[in-house]
């Protein structure tokens, strides 16, 4: 059997893994949000792309999810 | 038993008997019996040659038929087996290529948890030797911030916290920054609090976070 098809996908699947660290983000970025509008919210100290997804803590302990745009 | 009693039983009574006549011998002349000799002159007997041949003509129909009909069913139970085991090696091929795919993937898991363990022994052993090495993260934590409002607070460990004096402390100060000792954080972890936003660079959470992205979860503490 020909061992290629196996270390072609070994190889995909790490450099998946190299290309998603490359794009992580270390470190935990915090923003503060400056104006609540219905479901608009907005918020300063946050450099992320439109499109980004950040988590507002709520003061109940959980949290909800945004989106930039 | 008596005699008397078998005499009883053997003699016919008289009253039975039918009456006789004495027997003369038929004449051949008055009745002539006729021969029928017909039949007799058609009948040819076949030679050694043709009972051979007729023989052997049986013999090769019976082997024809006989060949035929063995061959198809022969043929039918052959097909019949080579689909059931045909059926089976399809079975055995999909199992061994789902099974050889499960093994790629469990492989490739285990490289990279072995990257992830080998990469955080590796950083807690650099850090020690090479307490610098938080400079660059330093470096990056400050670089991301937006806009500097002050107060801009740089948290460190005390250790971390004199070394980047020394080594970057005029540069951070220029920049309006101001470095504060956090006993609570470890070497090589940092924290920067400004007005707008607040980044937390300590090395558990870019651990969790770099670890994560990969789906994998992995505690720095470990080990």
């Amino acid at each position: 059997m020909n061992a290629q098809p196996h270390s072609i996908r070994w190889k995909a699947y790490l450099q998946d893994c190299s290309e998603l660290i490359a794009i992580a983000e270390p470190m935990q970025v915090s923003g503060r949000v400056t104006r609540v509008a219905g479901l608009v919210m907005e918020a300063v100290g946050l450099k992320l792309p439109v499109g980004s997804a950040c988590t507002v803590p709520l003061p109940n302990g959980s949290q909800l999810e945004a989106v930039l745009f | 038993m008596t005699n008397t009693t078998r005499q009883s039983v053997n003699v016919m009574p008289s009253v039975d008997q039918p009456a006789f006549q004495p027997w003369e011998m038929t004449s051949f002349d008055s009745h002539p019996h006729t021969v029928k000799n017909s039949g007799h002159g058609a009948v040819v007997l076949p030679t050694i040659e043709q009972i051979t041949a007729i023989q052997e003509q049986a013999r090769q129909e019976g082997y024809k038929d006989g060949h035929a009909e063995g061959h198809a069913a022969g043929l039918a139970e052959g097909r019949e087996l080579a689909a059931r085991d045909v059926a089976q090696l399809h079975s055995l091929a999909e199992t061994f290529s789902l099974e050889v795919g499960r093994a790629d993937e469990a492989i490739s898991q285990q490289v990279l948890d072995l990257s992830i363990d080998m990469a955080r022994a590796l950083l807690k052993s650099a850090l020690a030797i090479r307490p610098e090495l938080v400079i660059p993260i330093v470096r990056e934590a400050v670089r991301y911030v937006p806009a500097l409002q002050q107060p801009a607070l740089l948290f460190l460990n005390p250790d971390d916290a004199m070394l980047v004096r020394e080594r970057i402390g005029d540069e951070l100060a220029r920049m309006g920054w101001h470095l504060s000792d956090d006993s609570q954080l470890e070497r090589g972890s940092c924290r920067v609090e400004t007005p707008i936003n607040q980044i937390d660079a300590s090395l558990p959470t870019r651990w969790q976070r770099l670890t994560a992205a990969l789906s994998k979860q992995s505690d720095w503490l470990a080990d």
